[in-house]
């Protein structure tokens, strides 16, 4: 039986997020920016027709924005995430075997049905998602993954598919390659894509049909799976588990301003644990390792650069953000140097485990310790009336120098009781 | 051919909290009976990737029993039928009408005599983002 793989992946999906609760902002020149509101991360069909490029830097549109014609967003990645998971969790429905490729993408396996019914499955989807979620999404079908996402590139390019397109007929395959540019094809960079037109493969129906041999000889293995996933030859493996819990937690900034105090890094750090241990109780796990840093702008070359990163260990596994907390001060006597402006610094607590399946040491109490109550009740109003509402102290009372950019950030609609849209009646 | 239907995600839910360490003396006689504690999700949320919540501005909906400032629950998962109270878009704006078909014209009716109803020229016209399903009202 053939394999059939469908790629779903939202529309210019920050923005979407954004268009879903706040109405007027449908049909607009609208685009998200990237952390601390540096530049466009995603971009409207109408921002697009005004010639903003992918990353063009916030400044450079000022003009517009102050004359109206395109409107920012600070990225609202609460937001973002939340209506990820409902995206996924819409598609689930269609098919037990998801592999998440990214916030705003995913293969969803649809081996098994006729093939004649894929394209109504496509469709279906489609309208599902949008009514569930709001989210406007793209539909490619095919035999493999490569060729999915190219069948979802032509759902995009070509608006007469209406955002589905069926791409399991090999001859519909060779039609729709032909007119590709080789660039387009997923696993081919920009990089790769210049050198094989440099070598007289301009269309994605060339590289199909291109020695498989000579391929790896002359670009790598990796592009050669990509021509046999072209040919239709199923090669690049599932990723099983998408919603898996992480094995990581990260929690970095860069500073929306150049940080040089000791007591503000401080802060920072403090709020960045916060963080990272309320996302590690909010999967049930634990951990006792974890890697803290801080450091200089690489790209401020002009400027005395320092960098240093520390690796941390706590005696039994906890997710209580206190006993990181106490690590703090001995940590940064060794991080942080007088006299450097620091741009970045994060936390990463390593190594997380389950409840279950922990080997207790000879030493401290055997079990896991108990999830402070402090720290149940510390989550619980903090879910109620707004993030960071209760705090360590060490976190500071206001708004701190190291805070992020984001003058134009939306509402967390749909995770702070506080932020909910307002709707009149 | 129908798509598989799976089931959606439990919901999240609060663990009954209990220690009974072994070696203290006799077990509670209701252990064997611990359920899990009740959940407002389970009782007002069917679909939890469709439910969003708002924020009701304005007394026009008060004959439906939506107040200032109650949190109205809105279900996007569930097609509009004529009586449903809708979160609908009108000129841009997202507001509470009921939705009442009159002669097969969509029409936003409020349920308060001081607002007129509004017509629809038709089902085009009519952009519905979801289905109010539940009010919570505060006492106090």
């Amino acid at each position: 039986m053939k394999d059939v793989i469908a790629l779903c992946d939202a529309n210019a999906f920050y923005c979407s997020c954004e268009q879903v609760f706040n109405p007027s902002l449908l049909g607009k020149a609208l685009g998200v920016l990237s952390n601390n509101d540096g530049c466009i991360v995603a971009r409207t069909p109408q921002l697009k027709a005004l010639g903003v490029a992918m990353g063009t830097p916030a400044f450079k549109v000022r003009d517009q924005v102050g004359r109206g014609e395109i409107i920012l967003k600070s990225s609202n990645y609460a937001l973002y995430g939340d209506m990820s998971s409902r995206f996924m969790s819409v598609l689930e429905q269609f098919s037990p075997k998801l592999e998440v490729y990214s916030i705003d993408e995913a293969f969803v396996e649809l081996s098994g049905f006729p093939l004649e019914s894929v394209h109504a499955i496509g469709l279906d989807m489609k309208q599902r998602v949008f009514q569930w979620t709001g989210l406007p999404i793209g539909v490619g079908i095919s035999t493999t993954k490569t060729l999915a996402k190219l069948a979802n590139y032509a759902a995009k390019k070509f608006p007469a598919t209406g955002g589905v397109v069926d791409l399991t007929s090999p001859l519909r395959q060779q039609r729709l390659m032909a007119i590709t540019p080789v660039g387009e094809v997923w696993g081919v960079g920009r990089r790769i894509g210049k050198r094989l037109e440099a070598a007289g493969i301009d269309t994605a129906a060339q590289l199909a049909n291109a020695n498989r041999r000579w391929i790896r000889k002359q670009f790598s293995v990796v592009l050669e799976r990509t021509v046999c996933e072209l040919q239709g030859e199923y090669c690049i493996p599932w990723e099983a588990g998408g919603s898996a819990n992480k094995h990581q937690i990260m929690c970095s900034r860069s500073f929306g301003q150049r940080v040089t105090t000791r007591q503000a890094l401080h802060a920072a750090l403090a709020s960045f644990i916060c963080r990272a241990c309320e996302k590690l109780r909010k999967q049930q796990q634990y951990s006792r390792e974890a890697i803290i840093f801080i450091r200089t702008d690489p790209f401020k070359a002009n400027l005395p650069q320092a960098g240093r990163s520390l690796k941390l260990m706590v005696p039994s596994p906890t997710s209580d953000s206190s006993v990181w907390l106490q690590q703090l001060n001995p940590a940064l006597d060794v991080l942080f140097q007088e006299g450097y402006e620091y741009k970045k610094a994060g936390f990463a607590l390593m190594d997380l485990f389950s409840g279950t399946g922990f080997q207790g040491d000879l030493l401290t109490s055997a079990s896991i310790p108990e999830n402070t109550r402090m720290m149940t009740v510390l989550d619980a109003i903090n879910q109620r009336f707004g993030s960071q509402t209760l705090r360590p102290a060490s976190v500071g009372f206001r708004a701190q120098q190291w805070h992020m950019n984001q003058q134009v950030l939306s509402p967390s609609y749909t995770t702070q009781w506080p932020e909910i849209m307002t709707v009149q009646t | 051919m129908k798509p598989i239907q799976i089931l959606p995600r439990p919901l999240p839910e609060t663990l009954p909290f209990y220690q009974s360490p072994a070696a203290c003396g006799f077990t509670s006689p209701a252990a064997d009976y611990l359920q899990d504690t009740l959940s407002l999700d389970q009782l007002l949320i069917r679909h939890p990737a469709a439910t969003f919540f708002a924020r009701a501005q304005g007394r026009s909906m008060e004959g439906a029993g939506i107040f200032d400032g109650d949190i109205l629950i809105i279900d996007r998962s569930l097609t509009p039928g004529d009586g449903d109270v809708i979160l609908t878009l009108l000129d841009g704006e997202l507001i509470v009408k009921r939705l009442v078909y009159c002669h097969s014209k969509p029409e936003l009716h409020s349920e308060n005599p001081d607002y007129p109803p509004v017509t629809l020229d038709s089902e085009e016209g009519l952009n519905v983002w979801g289905v109010v399903t539940e009010v919570i009202h505060h006492l106090r």
